[in-house]
């Protein structure tokens, strides 16, 4: 791509040199208006040259402001325009001369190419290149150069003709015989790029499509007419100036202008996405609600489907919203956006939508910003519920590790001293009356320790909570802890995480409040597990074991502490 | 009386049995799981069971479902389930499935072989046995339901029967004569709204109401 400075050079070179051109082709048609396309039209005439600067002109600015290569193709074609009007005997200087005659069926050719460059990618498919080139051989090659390598007007026919710098022979019905060919051939090759725009035009994706046609319209139009001059040409070999081709004529500089409001038309839009662009950055500014940038950039392109996805820093996935990763539909295709030269977003959408470098490049500069910061906030979801998922593990694995201790103490030491007291018991029975009591004494003391030992079995995990649920375990506890007051318990069985992390709640509450009485509720609420504890007293501490463990499941706990000496806590667990 | 015992830590049951010989029963087999009970219960045909809640495969329930199937098949054996766990609603799960001549204790407390055999030969009568930290677990609940109706004293007298204790032994630890405990018998009965049913053992039906509660 041309650098910036470089292409305003350029620009600013070929606009001096269709000025020139123009004004030489203005000087020489009236000099010699016997000659001229315009006739002796003034108005005509300064229609034609407009059309040609207007022409140059829009060409640049499709260029420079929408970065489209056809441009440079449609400026040259105003500058081959203009200079064509200098083959006329009115023609100041032989250079000049010679460049008209050159470039007599040049415009066609090089709007020809325009069109194929605007309608398919760059550098054009192999086929359209071979139209392309065919096309710029016959207009220039057999129409312009072949008949000025072979004939000079200016020494034969024409005696106030300027020179010909290019003539090798002088047979000017050779050069009648080549423009024939030329002329011939002409229209056929239009023909062939006109059906190739149209064909290109159809398979463009449909968002692409509206602006496109925009210039194919006046272009094709445009050729059409060069086909019609050229075939009127035909039949005497000369490009001439009656009255038909000087009609013509015009018409070809009125579809010129046409060409001309289609880039002005494409310019326009431009301007006004841009506009609504700005209006987007100073809303997003306002309000940053969720998903609403996606929703104002589908507004913003014209694709309700859009799809906006973020680039994760940690990897290589996208993320939506939310920040699950997740991959782009294939059906769509995807835009990635950057910042800093590194990927932000990516946006799925309908073909053809962001093909505009310049577009992309818009955007990247007007929402940068609000993309990135939907990005971050986007990561920090996903590490978020990463962090959830951690915890639920840690909590889980804790769980399982105090299941499995509870086992052990079951199959072992509960086990073993059970064997001892059965031992004792036989013992006892063959013993004589003191021993017998030493023994009982011993017996009692062992089913004490046996006591304590289920206690600390039941404390690590409660075997009915697995076994018949929620409800059975807090009875059980409510055995054990006096004052524990189950008013209402869920008879419906839970994931186990999450019984778990509910009995663990409310057993490190009544402990926490132990010994003052506590009333308790559980039950469903819609996908939700609530549990009420309300006490007679305050809280002595923070709850932030409870808080983990319920956080671990996506859940919340409240605490309400009123100044009467009571407390109310509010545990609520998603439970699907 | 014949016994077999069931338990799959060979410690327990080497020591179960030997605590049966001598409380003077007679141990006619042992097993270490639920399917080797039932066929030895089937071949031999004992009078008792005394069978660990917990067995293999899955060490949860066995003993209660080996309990039931034998309930089943064999009405007339009664089934003395040993467990560690303090847990009203496993004692209950049993008196429901197998409504006379069933108990359920905690395994230290038949270390005391007076306890192991007059639990026994209740079961033996067709009565049923809960552990008494059970039944007083399950007095200190408040409860809601037909219980409330019952007076303390008659909600004691309940609490006895629960244990497995004759009207007797109930008399003798309330300090009340025969008759009183009769009368609150049949108090409780006219409350929890038994009449004579044929037969369920109304005291069985009783103490389920008490564990259901």
């Amino acid at each position: 791509m041309r650098s910036g400075r470089q292409g305003r050079t350029v620009a600013a070179a070929v606009s001096v040199v269709a000025l020139l051109l123009g004004v030489a082709s203005v000087d020489a048609a009236l000099r010699a208006p016997g000659f001229a396309l315009a006739g002796e039209s003034v108005l005509r005439l300064a229609l034609g040259v407009i059309a040609g600067w207007a022409l140059t002109g829009a060409g640049l600015a499709l260029a420079a402001v929408l970065e489209q290569r056809s441009g440079w193709l449609v400026a040259a074609t105003g500058c081959a325009w203009v200079a064509a009007g200098s083959g006329t005997p009115g023609a100041r200087a032989d250079a000049l001369f010679t460049l008209g005659l050159l470039c007599v069926a040049a415009a066609p050719a090089l709007l020809g190419y325009a069109l194929l460059v605007a309608v398919a990618e760059f550098p054009l498919p192999r086929l359209d290149h071979i139209v392309a080139v065919t096309l710029v051989a016959t207009l220039v090659g057999l129409v312009g150069v072949l008949p000025s390598l072979a004939h000079d007007p200016g020494a034969a026919s024409c005696g106030n003709c300027p020179g010909n710098l290019l003539a090798l022979g002088d047979s000017a019905p050779t050069a009648a015989h080549l423009t024939r060919i030329g002329a011939r051939l002409g229209p056929v090759t239009i023909a062939v790029v006109v059906a190739f725009v149209l064909c290109r035009l159809a398979r463009t994706p449909a968002a692409r499509r509206m602006r496109a046609t925009t210039i194919l319209v006046p272009g094709c139009a445009f050729l059409a007419l060069c086909a019609v001059t050229l075939g009127n040409a035909w039949s005497d070999g000369v490009l001439g100036n009656d009255r038909v081709e000087q009609d013509l004529w015009l018409a070809q500089a009125v579809a010129l202008l046409g060409v001309v409001a289609g880039v002005g038309f494409l310019l326009a839009a431009a301007r006004r996405r841009r506009a609504r662009l700005a209006r987007l950055v100073l809303e997003l500014a306002d309000a940053q609600r969720d998903g609403g940038l996606r929703a104002a950039l589908a507004g913003l392109l014209g694709d309700p489907e859009l799809m906006l996805l973020f680039a994760s820093r940690a990897d290589a996935a996208w993320l939506d919203a939310s920040g699950r990763p997740c991959t782009p539909p294939p059906d769509l295709v995807t835009t990635t956006l950057e910042r800093d030269s590194r990927p932000v977003a990516l946006i799925c959408h309908r073909r053809g939508l962001l093909d505009d470098v310049r577009q992309r490049a818009e955007l990247e500069r007007g929402v940068g910003l609000a993309l990135e910061h939907e990005r971050l906030r986007s990561e920090l979801r996903r590490r978020l519920a990463d962090l959830q998922r951690s915890r639920a593990d840690v909590a889980a694995a804790g769980e399982a590790e105090r299941r499995m201790l509870e086992r052990d103490l079951h199959d072992g030491a509960q086990q073993r001293l059970v064997a001892f007291a059965f031992a004792l018991g036989i013992a006892r029975r063959h013993a004589g009356p003191e021993t017998g009591a030493a023994m009982e004494r011993g017996q009692l003391e062992v089913q004490a320790a046996l006591a304590e030992l289920r206690e600390v079995a039941h404390g690590l995990y409660p075997v009915a909570l697995a076994e018949a649920g929620l409800a059975a375990a807090v009875e059980s506890l409510g055995d054990r802890r006096a004052g524990l007051l189950p008013q209402a318990l869920p008879s419906e069985r839970f994931a186990s995480a999450i019984e778990e992390a509910t009995y663990f709640a409310i057993a490190t509450l009544a402990d926490l409040w132990s010994p003052a009485p506590v009333f308790l509720s559980a039950g469903r609420d819609g996908n939700l597990l609530v549990v009420d504890l309300h006490a007679t007293a305050g809280l002595p501490t923070q709850l932030v074991d409870v808080e983990d463990r319920v956080g671990a499941l996506g859940g919340t706990v409240s605490v309400d502490e009123p100044s009467d000496g009571t407390a109310h806590v509010r545990v609520e667990i998603p439970c699907g | 009386m014949r016994v077999i015992v069931a338990d799959d830590e060979v410690l327990l049951r080497e020591g179960l049995t030997r605590l049966l010989t001598e409380a003077g029963f007679e141990v006619v087999g042992t097993a270490g799981d639920a399917k080797a009970l039932l066929d030895l219960v089937d071949a031999r045909r004992p009078d008792l069971i005394v069978v660990d809640i917990k067995m293999p495969p899955t060490h949860t329930d066995e003993g209660l479902a080996a309990a039931q199937q034998i309930g089943e098949r064999h009405p007339g054996i009664g089934v003395l389930v040993l467990s560690h766990y303090l847990e009203p609603r496993y004692a209950m799960r049993l008196l429901e499935q197998h409504p006379a001549g069933a108990g359920y204790l905690l395994k230290d407390r038949v270390s005391d072989v007076a306890v192991l055999s007059d639990a026994l030969k209740r079961l033996a009568d067709g009565e049923c046995v809960v552990d008494p930290t059970i039944v007083s677990r399950l007095v200190a609940r408040r409860r809601s339901g037909p219980l409330q109706a019952l007076t303390d004293r008659e909600r004691d007298v309940l609490a006895l029967m629960a244990e497995g204790h004759s009207n007797e032994a109930i008399g003798g630890r309330l300090f009340l004569s025969s008759r009183t405990v009769e009368t609150h018998i049949r108090q409780i009965f006219l409350k929890l709204d038994l009449r004579e049913t044929a037969g369920l053992h109304r005291r069985v039906v009783a103490v389920l109401t008490f564990l259901r509660s």
